[in-house]
């Protein structure tokens, strides 16, 4: 089921037609004809492929049934917003708002055999790819066992999560703690199914990419990144060499002034807390080499939009190479 | 005068009547509950430490009288088994409804307002089977039972609450320590939340003053935080045993301050890193001072 329905184009094909009637009817018939074959091939792209569609509708997401013989809904799908969301995951839902969280669909399915066994299927939308992989990676641990789903996903006995375009998909499982992995993907592929194919990861992920980036340790948090306020929202990730573990950070604003701004701050902030600071200025790039009070080593640079750090540190000249490469990879997304 | 100074005072004037040299038995136990503001037991047996936890500030008579309706209200909140720990142990609820009834107490209720369907959060988290085979009256909640209340609250000027739990003679507060999105930490201020009604939403958005005016109004007679397993990460729905950590720990005391911000402890934090311990403590609820504090701590 799509968002775009036949009644909708014949209302708009109607309406073309219309307008048709004021063209002299010499060149009527091809004009006509070029709108309707235009809105056609409109039709068969947006029909042809849910995943360029503009939207779905969260409700029909679910498997309204069940998603196996063996596994069927306990009651109905049910809906929740920003105003109910609370009725569902209690405080939690705290963690969903900075996300851009829009809406929850939730089913409970039951086992037939085993009553008290069952897999509540909720799913976020949230505000983009990169807020659902946002709250996503909330969840995600470096132990966890990956499975081929959606633009990625883990799962364990009891939980599987996904993200895929811009919904968050988490299943859990009541009444045992060991449910066959199998089960928990057959639920999960039904769902992906029913979503957006999207474009897998989001994008602005690559300015993190750096040889020493550990994989999977890459995080987006849309307030408070390292918990200063400062810092409104960015990304975070591990990076490891020559045995040595820092964290890399990347923050990407809306323009110059405001990461100038946002640089500005954190400096003001560390002078505050009396920390000694290594501050060096030109053109096209400002540098922090400090220690931050909860972080310990750190160094910081901004370049247009972008402000990229390390905090961690504890080898200087180490974090500079990887700064540089930090600032090489933003140079390339800036440039693309 | 304080609660510890009336207690100096009435030992020592007691003890002025006393023989010289001769024990005297409530000399003795008010000495003992004196002492004790906070008791943590630590154990195998969720049941005995329980038990312990209770002793250790001068046993459930202490609290329970005979006669008495007695509210019992543990975490229900979640569709979990215990081994997630997003709900109350159920060998400590039973425990307690079993020690009330041992009190003489005349009725003991079961409840809590659970954020998901209530019928599989009750028998999933095991609390329904061992609160009801303790004797305990187990019900879902009744909205026809929610009441419009005064508070005496600077955030909260009313709120509907559940009547039974406001109504009864004693009320025992037993939450399970775990993480909180929004609260960092779900202790036994927060588990308060479970005899509201209306909008969780609404209470959120000023969660530590609404917490510090609804335990001004209910006030419980004793709180049993609940340490066997505690909730590391992803609180407070939980559902992954990788964050579960087991303490084998009770902690049991008066103070909702002082329960709460040993419950941060446990957790590596500090009372002053929960924001309702700081609104408790500074609205005079309790202290968050663990070093003004008595506390024992008893292996099992």
């Amino acid at each position: 089921m799509h968002a775009y329905s036949s009644p909708r184009a014949s209302l708009v094909c109607c309406r073309l037609r219309l307008c048709a009637g004021w063209i002299s009817s010499g060149r009527r018939s091809l004009v006509v004809t070029t709108i309707i074959a235009f809105v056609f091939t409109l039709l068969i792209i947006m029909t042809s492929n849910p995943a360029r569609a503009a939207e779905v509708s969260i409700q029909k997401i679910l498997p309204a049934q069940g998603f196996t013989e063996e596994w069927v809904i306990d009651g109905k799908v049910e809906l929740y917003d920003k105003d109910t969301l609370f009725n569902h995951i209690n405080g939690e839902a705290e963690l969903y708002f900075p996300y851009g969280f829009d809406a929850l669909a939730s089913a409970n399915y039951i086992n037939r055999k085993n009553q008290d066994l069952s897999i509540v299927a909720d799913v976020y939308r949230m505000a983009s790819v990169l807020d659902a992989f946002g709250i996503y990676a909330n969840y995600r641990k470096a132990n966890n066992s990956w499975v081929t789903i959606g633009a990625e996903g883990f799962a364990s006995g009891s939980q599987l999560m996904f993200y895929q375009d811009r919904y968050f998909v988490r299943l859990q499982v009541s009444g045992e703690t060991n449910l066959p992995q199998d089960t928990l993907l057959a639920c999960a592929s039904t769902i992906s199914q029913n979503l957006p194919v999207g474009v897998g990861p989001p994008k602005e992920l690559d300015v993190l990419k750096i040889p020493a980036l550990v994989p999977k340790s890459e995080r987006y948090l849309a307030q408070g990144l390292l918990g200063y306020a400062f810092f409104r929202r960015g990304m975070i990730a591990d990076a490891l060499v020559q045995d040595e573990k820092m964290q890399i950070f990347v923050i990407h604003e809306d323009t110059e002034a405001e990461a100038r701004r946002t640089f500005d701050q954190y400096h003001t902030y560390l002078k505050a807390e009396g920390q000694g600071i290594q501050l060096t200025e030109n053109a096209a790039r400002r540098l922090i080499i400090a220690v931050d009070p909860l972080y310990g080593g750190v160094q910081m640079e901004q370049s247009g939009r972008y402000i990229a750090g390390l905090v961690r540190i504890k080898n200087n000249s180490l974090a500079e190479r990887l700064l540089d490469e930090l600032h090489k990879r933003i140079s390339a997304d800036a440039g693309s | 005068m304080n609660r510890r100074d009336f207690l100096k005072t009435t030992i020592i004037t007691g003890a002025a009547f006393a023989l010289p040299g001769s024990p005297n038995p409530l000399i003795k136990a008010l000495e003992a509950a004196e002492k004790t503001d906070l008791v943590a037991a630590h154990g195998l047996s969720p049941a005995a430490i329980t038990k312990t936890a209770i002793d250790g500030l001068g046993g459930i008579k202490s609290f329970i009288s005979r006669g008495d309706i007695v509210v019992v209200k543990p975490n229900i909140g979640w569709d979990r088994l215990p081994a997630y720990a997003a709900t109350t142990n159920p060998e400590v609820v039973s425990t307690v409804v079993a020690l009330c009834y041992a009190a003489g107490a005349k009725q003991v209720k079961v409840f809590d307002h659970s954020v998901v369907d209530p019928r599989r959060c009750y028998k999933q988290s095991g609390i329904s089977a061992a609160a009801t085979a303790a004797g305990g009256i187990v019900s879902f909640i009744d909205e026809r039972k929610f009441r419009d209340m005064k508070l005496p609250g600077v955030v909260l000027k009313s709120w509907p609450l559940y009547t039974e739990a406001v109504e009864a003679d004693k009320f025992i507060n037993i939450p399970i320590a775990k993480t909180h999105g929004l609260s960092t930490l779900t202790l036994g201020m927060k588990n308060l939340m479970g005899i509201m009604g209306s909008s969780r939403g609404r209470i959120h958005q000023r969660i530590d003053g609404s917490l510090v005016d609804l335990a001004m109004k209910v006030s419980p007679t004793l709180i049993i935080l609940d340490a066997v397993r505690i909730l590391t990460a992803n609180g407070p729905q939980g559902g992954d045993l990788a964050d579960v950590k087991l303490l084998n720990t009770v902690v049991a005391g008066r103070d909702q301050v002082a329960v709460d911000a040993y419950g941060a402890t446990l957790f590596g934090l500090k009372g002053s890193d929960i924001g309702c311990v700081v609104a408790g403590n500074k609205a005079g609820l309790g202290t968050m001072d663990l070093a003004k504090l008595k506390i024992k701590r008893i292996n099992v």
